[in-house]
């Protein structure tokens, strides 16, 4: 059995050995962490950001318009403006209405 | 010396130890620091490529726009004599910017800037993303200004153009440079690109003529009057629907009104897919192609009086088109060499034209009598395409339309279609028109085309015409309607759909078809499913066929060729 002052030098090395294993075991996770997000980075960048489109198309009418455009981009303000068919607004005008005759034909053309 | 206390050793060879795994550990933290470095630094210069190559997606995009919406626009709003004014000062002056400028507005405001000898079109730094980006349009005269033959009311304009865009993101920038070239035809507008156009939505006697169910239209429509809608379903329609007056006409159950309205609760529901549009204002229903002018490229300059079919020619070539004095009977064919093939009668006469387009020779076969090669092609005197010209009525019209062939037939008076009239290369529709998922027929990118036009009367679906009856080609009646013979005939019973791929332009609407004004059972005559020739947005119309007073400017050419790109 050794002496008191072994067992406290014992006591030092294993505690310093805990310390060291314990920063080890953080500074890992750490670093695993970062890793992971970094990848996570990486892999989010590899999608395109935008869809590609064969510009030919064009000409065709197509909408070469990148998918991950926020929605207030997707359309031209002219174009979102057209796009607001005057027939909304007319349908939030008073309507007024004009009876004709009866129709009493029983056939009646298209 | 003889070390003989070795008290300690364990703890110089644990710190030992961990003093290297410390150092270990430090630079397997660097090295992994560094590395989240230089994936931050990859991320990020792949952020601003791809950020850069999206302006250079929005900047065609925008091209697109300038000139398929912005300068189609405008060009179609002006006076069209001023509009002929400038294509004319650009043509003379060889300066096709200025015109650019002049016209790509919105608004009335110019989108373009000179500078220099060029236009220009700037966006300035924009967030995308978590980055943004900048590009720069920059539009240069590849040739100068030109009328197209025959003119004088067409013109062509060739441009470059490049497109420079500039992404960003953190500390990294990226930039893609593209470029390409662009032709601008500018011509008169035409009234083949409607499905339906109607200046009377009506019979010439003042009848109304309703929407139901059994009425499928597929492209935009115009009435300078109103339309009329029964039941419900009344009608599908998968294109701008425009009408000149602000109310449309309810059925209601026999109790007809007028109202400023889409729908008549749920009693009379048109579907609009597209959007339906009331108090637009009129397109005149005229045209810059008048009568004389198809039968002067018919005639080519022959005048030989008296009934018949003649075929224009010097003695050895073709000089214009074909002309019938009389009444006559068409059919359009495509004989066993895949040449097309006009058998057209006139009292007795029969004479069958053939056109060698691979040759650029033209037989005529008077039938029992002799035949006749020509060289070149009866496309009329300014070479537009095949030109029929019949200075009576035509008794019949069906057939088959030549896949290289653009025709127009016309007539004084009635055309009466007596059978399916095809082009040789089309693709069919699938599904049931009304009903989900239903894709119509369509000749994109084909090149047969057929032009259908009566000055005088009507064109008329005739009774011996099959059921479920197939029209290819665009209808005109300029003074009268598009019919169907007895379409009254509860004896006959229905006859299923008449569908048109092309469209119907006519002063008049005339009635396909009869249905029970209780039930909204079609009970004799056509259902309609009519569908526009998408290839006529682009400016395609049958030759000489009848054209608007306004103008229309577009580009249906727009390449593009990556050049460089900081990747």
């Amino acid at each position: 059995m050794g002496s008191g002052n072994e067992n406290s030098k014992l006591v030092v090395l294993i505690v310093l050995f805990f310390a060291v294993m314990t920063i080890m075991y953080v500074t890992n996770s750490w670093i695993k962490r970062e890793l992971d997000e970094s990848s996570n980075k990486s892999a989010a960048v590899q999608q395109p950001l935008v869809r590609v489109v064969e510009k030919e198309k064009l000409a065709n009418g197509d909408e070469p318009v990148a998918q991950s455009l926020p929605a207030s981009s997707e359309q031209d303000p002219q174009t979102q403006a057209a796009s607001a068919t005057t027939a909304d607004h007319q349908e939030k005008e008073p309507k007024k209405v004009v009876y004709e005759l009866p129709i009493h034909e029983v056939n009646l053309p298209l | 010396m003889r070390i003989t206390n070795n008290k300690g050793v364990a703890l110089a060879i644990t710190l030992l130890v961990i003093i290297v795994l410390i150092t270990l550990g430090g630079l397997f933290v660097l090295r992994a620091v560094n590395e989240k470095n230089i994936s931050d630094h990859q991320q990020m210069a792949a952020k601003a490529f791809y950020i850069a190559e999206a302006g250079i997606n929005l900047g065609i995009d925008k091209l697109d726009t300038l000139i398929n919406t912005n300068m189609l626009t405008t060009v179609n709003a002006l006076n069209p004599q001023v509009l002929s004014n400038k294509a004319q000062t650009a043509v003379s002056n060889a300066d096709g910017i200025t015109f650019l400028i002049d016209t790509v507005k919105v608004g009335g405001a110019a989108q373009l800037t000179l500078v220099g000898t060029n236009a220009e079109y700037n966006v300035g730094t924009t967030a995308f993303g978590s980055g943004n980006y900048q590009y720069k349009i920059t539009i240069s005269e590849k040739s100068d200004p030109a009328v197209v033959p025959p003119g004088p009311d067409k013109w062509k304009l060739e441009y470059y153009y490049a497109i420079s865009s500039t992404g960003s993101s953190s500390s990294e920038t990226k930039r893609v440079l593209l470029t390409g070239d662009f032709t601008v035809e500018v011509q008169r507008d035409n009234f083949a690109k409607y499905a339906l156009f109607t200046d009377h939505h009506g019979t010439p006697s003042g009848g109304t003529v309703w929407f139901t169910d059994k009425t499928n239209f597929a492209g935009p429509l115009h009435t300078n009057e109103r339309y009329s809608f029964a039941f419900n379903p009344s009608g599908t329609f998968d294109g701008a629907v425009t009408q000149q007056l602000s109310t449309a006409r309810f059925y209601n159950n026999g109790n007809p009104f007028l109202t400023n309205a889409s729908a008549n609760g749920t009693l009379d529901v048109p579907v609009f897919n597209v959007s339906y549009t009331r108090s637009v204002a009129e397109i005149v229903l005229s045209s810059s192609v008048q009568k004389q002018d198809l039968i002067d490229q018919a005639r080519g300059g022959d005048t030989t009086p008296g009934n018949g079919i003649f075929v224009a020619n010097n003695g050895t070539a073709l000089t214009g088109g074909i002309y019938v004095n009389g009444n006559a009977t068409v059919s359009l064919g495509v004989d066993g060499n895949g040449d097309a093939a006009y058998t057209i009668t006139e009292g007795t006469t029969t004479k069958i034209v053939t056109v060698k387009r691979a040759s650029n020779q033209t037989s005529v076969e008077t039938v029992g009598v002799s035949t006749t090669t020509y060289g070149g092609l009866p496309d009329g005197v300014d070479d537009v395409g095949t030109i029929i010209y019949v200075n009576g009525a035509v008794n019949s019209l069906s057939g088959t339309v030549q896949k290289d062939t653009e025709v127009t037939v016309s007539s004084e008076n009635d055309i009466i279609i007596t059978n399916n009239i095809n082009y040789q290369e089309y693709t069919p529709a699938v599904g049931t028109p009304g009903t989900a998922g239903y894709v119509p027929p369509n000749a994109d990118g084909k090149t047969n085309l057929l032009g259908i036009v009566a000055w005088g009367g009507n064109v008329r679906v005739g009774t011996s015409a099959p059921n479920n009856i197939s029209m290819h080609g665009i209808v005109m009646a300029r003074n009268g309607i598009f019919t169907v013979d007895n379409y009254t005939s509860t004896t006959v019973g229905p006859r299923g759909t008449a569908t048109l791929l092309g469209g119907a332009i006519t002063q008049f609407y005339g009635a396909f078809g009869l249905f029970n004004g209780s039930t909204s059972t079609q009970i004799a005559g056509y259902g309609r499913n009519f569908v526009y020739d998408s290839r006529t947005l682009l400016g395609k119309a049958p030759p000489y066929f009848p054209s608007m007073r306004a103008f229309i400017a577009f580009t249906n050419d727009l390449t593009d060729k990556l050049i460089w790109q900081n990747r």
